[in-house]
């Protein structure tokens, strides 16, 4: 009789624990993410809010290593653009790791081609970034400083490449003044080279 | 060892790691709630400046800005500084108060911050926005912002002064 009696209250009070811990883990998951983690438009938009800039729409994701992806988002009706790194903890949910706010947008700029860096552990992830108003320019190539080559093509007028770089390999060199970008028309014609230091190109009327 | 002995033990192992993972993830989330931080000293501050007469209580509500709640607590003016005290309340990780505020007088100057400080927690947050060699004489502000399609603005009397 006891045996039954001890069996049959047993499963409810590990029920309600493992139910009160459930409801912890959800708390402090929406505590360290915010609200809807498991949704990149809503990691974005809280973001931007937190910048007190107005939501803007996500052009494109490319994948910088190590866990981490490089996000543009573009927002015409104000003309700009933001640059930001995310991650995917649990690889289920987004978290924001930061990014480059408000670079503007300006259609008398044929093409330009814009870097960033943030470190994450061991890692900096850089970043090159461009918008593009000549119709020609169909994809860019970046060309790193150890000749690795990463092919972009254009969304929205907007083009990135990232790459996660060991930091013991790059110190003391910033890789970045040796990095430069090729944008090809359809046919493969090469159309404009840029440099960091020389990043722009403007209309000429 | 028999089978019921077996059940019984593992049951019992069972329930520890239960009760250690809740008071873990119990004492993680007060932690957050309650972090060790300087809210006090806003306290101890607003009520020395209380006693010497230059707090002015803002019995405002809350305006939504950004995602967050954004209210101006009180002013301590003493005719040379300005601190504007606010509160912000949203959970989770992004922020609860204005990047910057601006001020503005009765006579229609524009102040401009100088630095400030604040002290947050998981739920809400407490700023201090420090306004140096403003004018004296002030009898009003308005503590506003705007950034594109969202604002907030607060407006407060300096006249008189609490003493208490």
């Amino acid at each position: 009789m006891m045996e039954i009696k001890y069996r049959k209250h047993m499963p409810i009070g590990h029920f309600l624990r493992w139910l009160f811990i459930l409801a912890l883990v959800l708390f402090l998951i929406r505590a360290h993410y915010g609200s809807k983690p498991w949704s990149l438009e809503s990691v974005v938009h809280q973001a931007q809010s937190s910048m007190e800039m107005p939501s803007a729409s996500i052009a494109s994701i490319a994948d910088s290593g190590r866990g981490i992806q490089s996000v543009i988002l573009l927002d015409r009706e104000h003309s700009m653009f933001h640059h930001m790194f995310v991650a995917r903890p649990f690889g289920m949910l987004w978290e924001n790791r930061g990014g480059g706010f408000g670079m503007s947008l300006d259609p008398d700029v044929l093409i330009d081609f814009k870097w960033g860096m943030a470190t994450f552990g061991a890692y900096r992830h850089y970043y090159y970034i461009g918008q593009v108003h000549d119709s020609r320019v169909a994809h860019v190539k970046v060309i790193w400083h150890d000749g690795y080559e990463q092919n972009a093509y254009l969304t929205d007028g907007v083009y990135q490449v990232a790459r996660a770089i060991k930091r013991s390999s790059d110190d003391g060199q910033s890789p970045v003044s040796k990095t430069r970008m090729i944008a090809y028309d359809k046919k493969g014609t090469k159309l404009y080279e840029l440099t960091p230091e020389q990043g722009e190109i403007k209309k000429t009327n | 060892m028999s089978q019921k002995n077996l059940l019984k033990k593992a049951t019992k192992v069972l329930r520890a790691i239960e009760w250690a993972l809740l008071i873990l993830l119990i004492g993680y989330s007060m932690l957050i709630i309650y972090p060790f931080s300087d809210m006090n000293q806003f306290n101890k501050d607003i009520h020395k400046a209380k006693r010497e007469g230059i707090y002015f209580d803002a019995d405002e509500k809350f305006q939504p800005y950004f995602g967050t709640s954004v209210r101006l607590d009180g002013v301590v003016y003493n005719q040379k500084e300005l601190l504007i005290y606010m509160s912000g309340k949203a959970f989770g990780p992004n922020s609860k108060l204005p990047n910057r505020i601006q001020v503005k007088t009765d006579k229609g100057t524009i102040l401009q911050s100088n630095g400030g400080g604040s002290s947050t927690n998981i739920l809400r947050a407490r700023g201090i926005y420090d306004f140096k060699d403003v004018p004296a004489g002030i009898q009003s502000i308005t503590v506003y912002n705007k950034a594109y399609s969202e604002s907030f603005s607060f407006q407060i009397d300096l006249k008189g002064g609490e003493l208490q």
